[in-house]
């Protein structure tokens, strides 16, 4: 019975547990693989950080995967800038010198004290900063040895410090908004915005809603004609041995809008044939535009044989 | 007796049938910001850089082709909290141009009776943005704080719960934002310590001044990185940028491969902490017993470019790094019957979020919801992606993307809430500059295909009013433009 109830009480998933969730990461910087972090393999990845012997609670020599836990619950990233390395700028950082105490006034980017900016925002992590992050930030990183200078890593280059902070190019200065960006290959195009000035004299006014609509009217054109040119264009890079379903002077009688709706509904549902049969996708605009864009003005030029 | 016998088993097993219905599971929507699908080992990466998360995707279900809506963090959250594409949430501010007809997640839970709480890393979250409507408390301490704070805060605020009602609760953190040195061990976890180049100025402020092979160090051309100039990384627009570089104040440092591949390493080692935090959070979780009746959610919000288009951050581009994003479903363990460790690989997008949590919740989602829940995938039912999964660019959307089963097609240059970016869109030819596809070698059918549909779907939108920008708290505006956001005003 005991037997039976055991295996039908099967375990489940393993639990989740803090030291599950850090040891692969210890196990990642184990060089020795003898189940803990000693000062040199711990000093390869450590800056900003407590001194090993703080991080090593049960001072055992090794830091195992519940004290590695306990360091990253207890060390709050920084939400504002750590100080540049010395290495960057190329100068040497002298061991306990002012990059320290840069980092110890707390201030920010800006300049301003460890309060920071934003709401509830702290400086950047170091003694004065607040909060617990402060005071453990700005302990120095205490691994010995040359590999502990490296990992330090506070030298402030003062040349990059008036980058940082005096220049401050986070300052209420001088950005000025880019350029309105250019539309691109379409940017030549008639402008699809709408109607032209103001005008001043009642006749004018007058005038607006009508011109306004011919004007939209002919930009639709314009597009749809473009539509038609770029489908021509894709249709001769898919299949450039493809005769077109009709002659070049057909399309361009569609194209200079001389063509009645009929003659015209009947290239674009030739055309919409073939690029289906190629696989292309006929463009929405040309089925839904295109018989009221290329129905015949009012009294405008009389409609024009068709080459033959 | 016997007959008696898979009674007690199931009794000793504590896993007797229950005589009443269960309860509505508790929700829990995890956002890293900012963290690429490509870095997760559950999506493919090899690098072991993300072991919990990859545990937790073993308990849930993983969805490898999921695409966020946006590239900056307001309009995403906006996107999933709506499942509203960010065409139809932001007008010509930053944040989202919300209203009554747009209910987010947190409202529409409430009224299903869940009592709700959010703990995010300010910023683009920071009140200000106007996400934290339907939320009982609303907790963004300090701008770009990370998991470390508010996950632990998030389980101070479960203990103390109503426990006689299910709780939703969303938890976000900056964790892989720039600047992306964690603290130790993370931070050098694989990035070489003793590196001494311009990378470890870019890791330690932001990685926006890594441009074309250069550290800039003057300012005023980092506006050109956020401008249309760069729109499609043309060798005329790089050319013209590196000129600018030139006649700088201050001369920009060169950058070689190892340059960027140690910021790279220093991102890698923002994911290992980041997984680390959701780790010691499902820690959190198990301890209080929760995992038997609660439903996790992990997801980016977007991604980031690394260099691969020649700059770092997120803004510009619609790429498949600024897009592409992990998506976790880890169902409550007393849902036995559902499969562990699916994966999933059809098209996703991350507005399809709010649905697949209302569904758990026993909630319907909005009618004018764009996205549809993914709970038949996570059950193992007959499921099938999208078609296509589109993106918007940075929240003057001067991009506009639609991602196929076979790649990519972005159209850059133009305003998504003008009405007649379709019709440009339709008439640019893609062969022209106006487009752009990943991988560069798609073909002209399959990019004729994406942009029907790209069309068809911006036609099928309400795009938002224009609207004045909004005010933003000085102290707000200057810590988005500290880490990046150059357009901010």
């Amino acid at each position: 019975m005991t037997l039976i109830l055991l295996l039908a009480c099967a375990d489940p998933a393993p639990t989740w547990t803090a030291e599950a969730v850090l040891t692969p990461t210890l196990v990642r910087l184990d060089a020795d693989g003898n189940g803990t972090l000693d000062k040199r393999e711990l000093g390869k990845v450590a800056f900003h950080a407590p001194p090993f012997e703080r991080i090593d609670r049960d001072q055992s020599g090794g830091v195992d995967a519940a004290e590695l836990v306990a360091l990253v619950k207890e060390q709050p990233p920084s939400t504002f800038f750590f100080p540049p390395m010395a290495a960057v700028s190329g100068k040497v950082d002298e061991p306990g010198r002012a990059g320290v105490g840069a980092v110890s006034e707390g201030k920010d980017r800006q300049g301003r004290g460890g309060a920071g900016s934003g709401p509830g925002a702290r400086g950047p992590g170091g003694p004065g900063a607040g909060g617990p992050g402060g005071r453990i930030g700005g302990l120095l990183p205490s691994l010995l040895g040359e590999e502990s200078r490296l990992a330090v890593g506070l030298g402030v280059n003062e040349e990059e410090e008036s980058v940082l902070v005096e220049k401050d190019p986070l300052g209420p200065a001088r950005r000025t908004d880019p350029p309105e960006p250019a539309l691109g290959p379409v940017a030549e195009a008639t402008s699809l915005d709408g109607a032209g000035e103001a005008s001043t004299t009642e006749a004018k006014v007058a005038a607006e809603p009508a011109k306004a609509k011919d004007q939209a009217g002919r930009e639709k054109e314009e597009l749809i004609r473009r539509v038609l040119g770029t489908l021509i264009e894709e249709i001769r890079a898919v299949a450039p041995e493809e005769p077109l379903p009709t002659d070049p002077d057909r399309l361009a009688a569609v194209r200079s809008r001389s063509l009645n709706s009929a003659e015209c509904r009947k290239v674009l549902a030739e055309l919409e044939a073939t690029s289906t049969r190629l696989g292309l996708d006929f463009p929405v605009s040309l089925k839904a535009g295109a018989v009221a864009a290329f129905e015949p003005e009012p009294s405008q030029e009389p409609a024009k044989a068709l080459p033959e | 007796m016997w007959s008696l016998l898979p009674s007690l088993l199931l009794s000793a097993c504590g896993t007797a049938p229950a005589a009443d219905p269960a309860p509505p599971p508790n929700l829990i929507l995890v956002s890293i910001d900012t963290l690429r699908a490509d870095r997760l080992g559950a999506f493919g990466n090899p690098n072991g850089l993300s072991p919990n998360l990859d545990r937790f995707a073993a308990e849930g279900a993983r969805f490898t082709q999921a695409y966020s809506q946006a590239v900056i963090t307001a309009p995403s959250h906006a996107s999933f909290f709506t499942s509203r594409y960010p065409v139809e949430e932001v007008g010509s501010g930053r944040a989202p141009a919300l209203g009554p007809d747009k209910p987010l997640l947190a409202e529409v839970l409430k009224i299903y009776g869940y009592q709700t709480a959010a703990f995010v890393g300010g910023g683009d979250l920071n009140p200000a943005m106007k996400l934290n409507v339907g939320f009982d408390q609303y907790n963004s301490p300090e701008d770009f704080a990370s998991l470390w704070r508010s996950a632990p805060a998030a389980l101070q605020w479960i203990d103390k719960r109503d426990h006689t009602k299910p709780f939703f609760t969303f938890i976000h953190g900056y964790d892989t934002h720039v600047h992306y040195l964690k603290p130790t061990p993370f931070g050098y976890l694989y990035g070489d310590l003793g590196y001494q180049g311009p990378g470890q100025l870019a890791v330690r402020t932001g990685t926006e001044r890594l441009v074309h092979g250069k550290l800039l160090n003057d300012t005023s051309p980092l506006d050109i990185v956020h401008s249309s100039y760069l729109r499609n990384y043309s060798e005329e627009a790089v050319a013209d940028l590196q000129a600018r570089i030139g006649r700088s104040r201050r001369p920009a440092q060169s950058t070689n491969t190892d340059d960027i591949e140690f910021v790279r390493k220093i991102y890698d080692g923002a994911v290992s902490y980041a997984d680390a935090q959701l780790g010691l959070l499902m820690v959190g979780l198990a301890e209080r017993g929760l995992l038997e009746n609660t439903a996790v959610m992990v997801l980016g919000d977007h991604g980031e470019q690394l260099g691969e288009y020649g700059y770092f951050n997120h803004c510009c581009g619609t790429h498949d790094e600024e897009s592409h994003v992990p998506l976790i479903l880890r169902l409550p363990d007393r849902m036995s019957e559902v499969p562990r460790g699916v994966v999933h690989t059809g098209l996703v997008e991350l507005v399809d979020v709010m649905p697949t949590l209302l569904e758990l919740a026993g909630a319907a989602p909005p009618g004018e919801a764009r996205g549809r829940s993914l709970m038949p995938a996570a059950r193992g039912e007959d499921w099938k992606g999208r078609d296509y999964a589109f993106t918007t660019g940075n929240d003057r959307m001067r991009s506009v993307s639609a991602r196929g089963p076979k790649g990519r097609l972005t159209y850059t240059g133009v305003y998504a809430y003008a009405a007649i970016v379709p019709d440009l869109i339709e008439a640019a030819s893609l062969t022209g500059p106006g487009f752009d596809a990943q991988p560069a070698d798609l073909d002209l059918v399959e990019k004729a295909k994406m942009r029907t549909a790209l069309v068809t779907w911006l036609r099928s939108l309400e795009p938002a009013p224009r609207q004045a920008p909004e005010e933003l708290p000085p102290a707000l505006r200057e810590a988005l433009r500290a880490r990046g956001y150059w357009d901010v005003q």
